[in-house]
């Protein structure tokens, strides 16, 4: 069992996430954790000694039960922003647009998969990729939305403060 | 503010950026102490900052240059052993104009700095895979790279064979 890369200290916690822009008939894969509110996109924390695109692969398998290619990284952002908890993060992320494996169900509008995991429980839903809809389902992090909806045609770093 | 290093037994994650300044057929790197090999200039990034913020801190620091538009080259997440270690280690590194206050000459130091107790010496090398292999430019795998820089910038994963 690998050791995620999440550093805590003092209020502060540092973490490297590894996600994936899956994209289907101008819709995005989006995963929501119930009782939260917000949603974020597939994948989740890197673990040491392990690249980003390995994690990426490993993640998938275990959410979602898919086996993906992945390529390069098309986003990779450090991000500052309040967390749960009142926890104060520090996050790099490696953003990899994903081609949707064909086990995996298009249902748009409805919850195409759910993942439990330590007790807590994961919808997977597929959401039209348009500014309203990424805002109504509370996407994080916001400040990329446009890039998840027009994809960057080479890959971009972007430092994300909130 | 602490760096974000985090120890683990020998397992140590790091991140890290560092500077590509070249001037005239020639490439600033930076020893520390007596060391038998050379770096990029450059340091670790703490919590709560960018790597954007952190080098020019670190240039700033180690070269007491202020530097303009640092521009990003490549992003690796790099794993290999140093120092009884193994790093996991996540460098940004800019390219960056030569800053005005450091002195060109084509041999021996130009400048000298210092970091929590270690001495910094600068040097401009040739910007050749002979020049900075005579110099034992650390990570290798950097001097193909510095001979061969994107337009934008490029992500790498590099496993050293020993890891």
């Amino acid at each position: 069992m690998g050791v995620d890369l999440s550093f805590k200290s003092r209020g502060e916690r540092f973490n490297v996430r590894a996600a994936a822009i899956i994209k289907h008939e101008g819709y995005i894969l989006c995963d929501y954790e119930r009782g939260s509110d917000f949603s974020i996109l597939p994948g989740g924390r890197i673990q040491r000694g392990e690249g980003s695109a390995v994690a990426l692969k490993r993640e998938l398998a275990e959410e979602l039960e898919i086996d993906v290619l992945v390529g390069e990284p098309c986003i990779i952002t450090e991000s500052f922003y309040d967390g749960e908890q009142n926890e104060r993060y520090h996050e790099i992320a490696f953003y990899y647009v994903i081609d949707r494996p064909k086990n995996l169900a298009f249902s748009p509008g409805s919850i195409c998969y759910s993942h439990v995991e330590d007790g807590k429980n994961f919808d997977f839903s597929w959401v039209k990729a348009t500014p309203e809809d990424l805002m109504r389902v509370n996407l994080e992090p916001k400040a990329i939305h446009h890039h998840f909806i027009d994809l960057p045609s080479t890959p971009i770093h972007v430092i994300i403060n909130e | 503010m602490s760096n974000l290093t985090f120890d683990q037994g020998i397992e140590r994650v790091n991140v890290r950026c560092a500077g590509i300044i070249r001037h005239e057929g020639h490439v600033l790197v930076c020893r520390e102490n007596d060391d038998d090999f050379v770096c990029l200039p450059g340091g670790r990034v703490q919590r709560g900052e960018s790597s954007l913020d952190a080098i020019h801190r670190e240039m700033a620091e180690e070269l007491e240059a202020e530097i303009e538009a640092p521009q990003l080259k490549y992003i690796i997440e790099n794993f290999f052993w140093r120092y009884g270690k193994r790093y996991h280690e996540f460098g940004f590194y800019y390219e960056i104009e030569p800053p005005k206050n450091v002195p060109f000459k084509f041999e021996g130091v130009c400048a000298t700095g210092e970091d929590d107790g270690t001495a910094l010496s600068f040097e401009w090398v040739p910007h050749s895979p002979d020049g900075l292999a005579y110099v034992n430019l650390n990570p290798h795998s950097m001097r193909t790279r510095l001979m061969d820089l994107p337009d934008g910038f490029l992500h790498q994963t590099v496993v050293d064979p020993d890891y």
